[in-house]
């Protein structure tokens, strides 16, 4: 099946090849027919997007989206007849702008139908004898139909026959498939000088359209973009935008898009938008599902971080791991999340490594660790030769002595005790056993470095 | 005059016949979920929760007046299944550092606990739905600005927790308890001697219960035991000699001589 896509004049500004990238989301085998007129071929992609009805919703979207306004939409079994039947004036509607419904036809006797009411004019090769044909009485193609075929072949030439063969679909019918250029790269220039950050969202869902499109007919996926605010005065404003898994999917990546720009404060008004792809990998489809709920988990947990990682910044996410040194604030290693790959691959390969249950890291026995540790350890006050917190701590396990470190200047001298207030909080204690440690205090001073919890 | 059946013959056809019986929550009994919840490790407390154990899709609070007061420990259990069978469990805004070393004790696979720093409020808040929205966790405990939280946020939240398949917790400061929830479970904490928790159901889908649920929090494995702060060592040891026999002991010590047993230092001599 094709449809045809005639641009009202004036509803689009740019040159027709953006809109044909735009289109190519839908199909691969988008043809540039005319300066206003786009021939997709969507035979293949029908049973993906559910049908032709969603099908020319999601098209006419993502057209309005990417700024053409006006669209005709026609559907036709070739590409010829999706053609004329998407130019031709409808009868009951306005001429543009006004927009009206897509032509489409259930049966096949409807189409023919159509196809039989509309003008002479419409076919290209009538062009020079439109004068002819009308005082002929020939108005509408079935009125050309019924004319002889050899007396209309002499009278204007093969040509006007074999684009009405083609299509009423009795000859053959082949377009050639519009390729996009090998290296991505789309500017807009924005309509107002654009001084708020989010405010570049609008003209960058425009450029996403196209870059989806461009990816599509690749079957590529992106893992970074790069947008670039031009100003009068000042070098570009870079905004880069960086996703956990490849993706070609619009609004994904515009979603990702507002979460960065809202954390941008632009130094200068921007007035044009550009958009390269640095980094496009081919990408393979995801298999659509037989019951739609079942997305994957991870799928939906590699969007997640992105979008936590896009807002909260490059310190936003982290994991922690146990680190073999005997003091406390030493013990541990933090490790910045940054994408999904890096969450996985290292809980994959730990698969390999087998850890027995109930089976401990490699710290000798002592007093258990508190699950919290606090950031920086709290002096506390002593009364009646008691450590104080919320009241007066009792020491219930210890003492555990830490005397390590000296190698890296942070020399640690402690002795660590489980303690437990009156109400019955339980902290993990310690007393500073020289004035040396990194903590400034003298002696005995009574640290509190963590809670259990 | 009408002839009908006797009461209890009546209400006997209405519970064979009626379909509809299993969707009507009385208030008298504890609400069962469509979806189970997730054992808690507490048996005590999942026999009080609707659903028996942590309900997932919906947001659980837990009340305590400061962090740490034993609310990691209580979800330890849970923690500890989930990011086994790796299903990742997200913690947004720690207040504290989570100690790694503790958590390795406690079997927690340290791969699968995805922590997520937000510092200003409105973050926060934005970094809470989208978790809630994604679905993609097993668990995630969020902890809440304790100023700038306000009921439409917790509504928003809630209704977000709602297309979620893992439990979620609030943890929050003890004037929350105060404040109106659309939280269906919220339970307020408090610590108890000898490494018991107090856990007080302050809403739940099911009658009111006043007497708080006392659990014994988990211990980390391997380490050495900790013992009752308030029993004088001393006085432990001559009860040990005294009473021949087992049977002769309260459980409290019974439960403090297992502890001492697994002491392997002398408790030292100059604390109280």
């Amino acid at each position: 099946m094709w449809i045809g896509l005639y641009v009202a004049p004036g509803s689009w500004s740019d040159s027709l090849e953006a809109l044909a990238q735009v289109t190519l989301q839908f199909t691969p085998h988008v043809t540039i027919e005319t300066p206003d007129l786009l021939l997709l071929d969507v035979g293949a992609s029908l049973q993906l997007f559910g049908g032709p009805e969603k099908l020319l919703e999601r098209l006419r979207t993502e057209c309005t989206v990417a700024g053409a306004t006006t669209i005709w939409l026609a559907t036709a079994p070739n590409p010829t007849a999706a053609g004329l039947l998407a130019r031709a004036p409808h009868p009951h509607v306005a001429h543009p702008p006004v927009p009206h419904p897509d032509r489409r036809a259930d049966t096949p006797a409807q189409r023919q139908a159509q196809l039989n009411a509309l003008p002479v004019a419409g076919l290209s090769a009538a062009h020079p004898h439109r004068e002819i044909l009308k005082t002929l009485g020939t108005h509408t193609l079935k009125d050309l139909a019924l004319l002889p075929r050899p007396g209309v072949a002499r009278r204007f030439g093969r040509a006007l026959l074999d684009e009405l063969d083609r299509a009423m679909g009795r000859a053959i019918d082949v377009r050639i498939p519009y390729q996009p250029a090998p290296v991505f790269v789309a500017r807009l220039e924005l309509p107002y000088q654009v001084t708020d950050s989010t405010a570049l969202l609008f003209g960058a869902r425009r450029l996403l359209g196209q870059l989806a499109g461009w990816l599509n007919a690749g079957r590529l996926g992106t893992r970074r973009l790069t947008f670039t605010a031009e100003h009068d005065h000042r070098s570009p404003t870079p905004v880069e935008v960086r996703l956990a898994t490849p993706s070609r999917d619009p609004d994904r990546l515009c979603a990702l898009l507002r979460e960065r720009l809202g954390r941008i404060q632009l130094a200068e008004a921007a007035h044009t938008l550009g958009l390269t792809c640095n980094d496009a990998a081919r990408m393979g489809d995801t298999n659509v599902d037989l019951f739609a709920s079942t997305r994957p988990e991870h799928e939906s947990l590699g969007r997640l971080i992105e979008r936590l990682h896009a807002r909260l910044g490059p310190g936003g996410l982290w994991r922690v791991s146990p680190y073999p040194d005997h003091r406390p604030e030493a013990a541990y290693r933090i490790e910045w999340v940054e994408d999904l790959t890096r969450l996985t691959t290292a809980a994959a390969s730990k698969t390999t490594r087998v850890v027995p249950d109930g089976i401990p890291p490699t710290r000798p026995p002592g007093l258990p660790r508190p699950l919290w540790l606090l950031h920086a350890p709290v002096a506390l006050t002593e009364r009646n030769t008691r450590p104080f917190w919320h009241g007066p701590l009792a020491l219930v396990a210890g003492p555990e002595r830490i005397e390590t470190g000296w190698w890296d200047g942070n020399l640690v001298e402690r002795d660590y005790f489980v303690a437990e207030n009156e109400e019955h909080i339980l902290v993990w204690i310690f007393r500073s056993r020289t004035g040396r440690s990194n903590q400034g205090s003298g002696p005995g001073t009574w640290y509190l470095h963590g809670l259990f919890g | 005059m009408l002839s009908l059946p006797s009461s209890s013959a009546f209400t006997l056809t209405v519970n064979r016949t009626d379909p509809i019986s299993h969707l009507v929550w009385r208030a008298d009994r504890i609400g069962h979920a469509v979806t189970p919840g997730l054992p808690t490790g507490f048996k005590r407390l999942d026999a009080e929760l609707p659903g028996g154990g942590w309900p997932p899709g919906t947001l659980t609070e837990l009340i305590t007046r400061d962090p740490g007061m034993g609310e990691l420990r209580l979800l330890i259990p849970l923690l500890r299944q989930l990011t086994r069978s790796r299903r990742v469990v997200v913690m947004l805004a720690p207040p504290h550092m989570p100690y790694a070393p503790a958590l390795a004790d406690f079997g927690i696979d340290l791969d699968w606990l995805l922590m997520v720093q937000a510092t200003h409020a409105a973050d926060r808040l934005w970094a809470i739905e989208q978790t809630l929205r994604s679905s993609a966790f097993g668990a995630m405990l969020a902890w809440l600005p304790t100023d700038r939280t306000r009921p439409e946020h917790l509504r928003r939240l809630q209704l977000a927790a709602s297309q979620a398949r893992g439990p979620s917790f609030l943890l929050r400061g003890l004037p929350a308890q105060f404040e109106s929830s659309p939280a269906p479970l919220r339970l307020l904490l408090q610590p108890q001697p000898a490494q018991r928790l107090a856990v007080t159901l302050l809403k739940r889908r099911g009658p009111v219960l006043a007497k708080p649920i006392l659990i014994d929090l988990p211990q980390p494995e391997g380490a050495v035991r900790l013992r009752e702060p308030n029993v004088a060592p001393t006085a432990i040891r001559t009860s040990v000699r005294t009473s021949g026999h087992t049977s002769h002991r309260t459980p409290e010590q019974s439960a403090v001589l297992s502890t001492l047993r697994h002491a392997h230092r002398p408790p030292p001599s100059a604390v109280h």
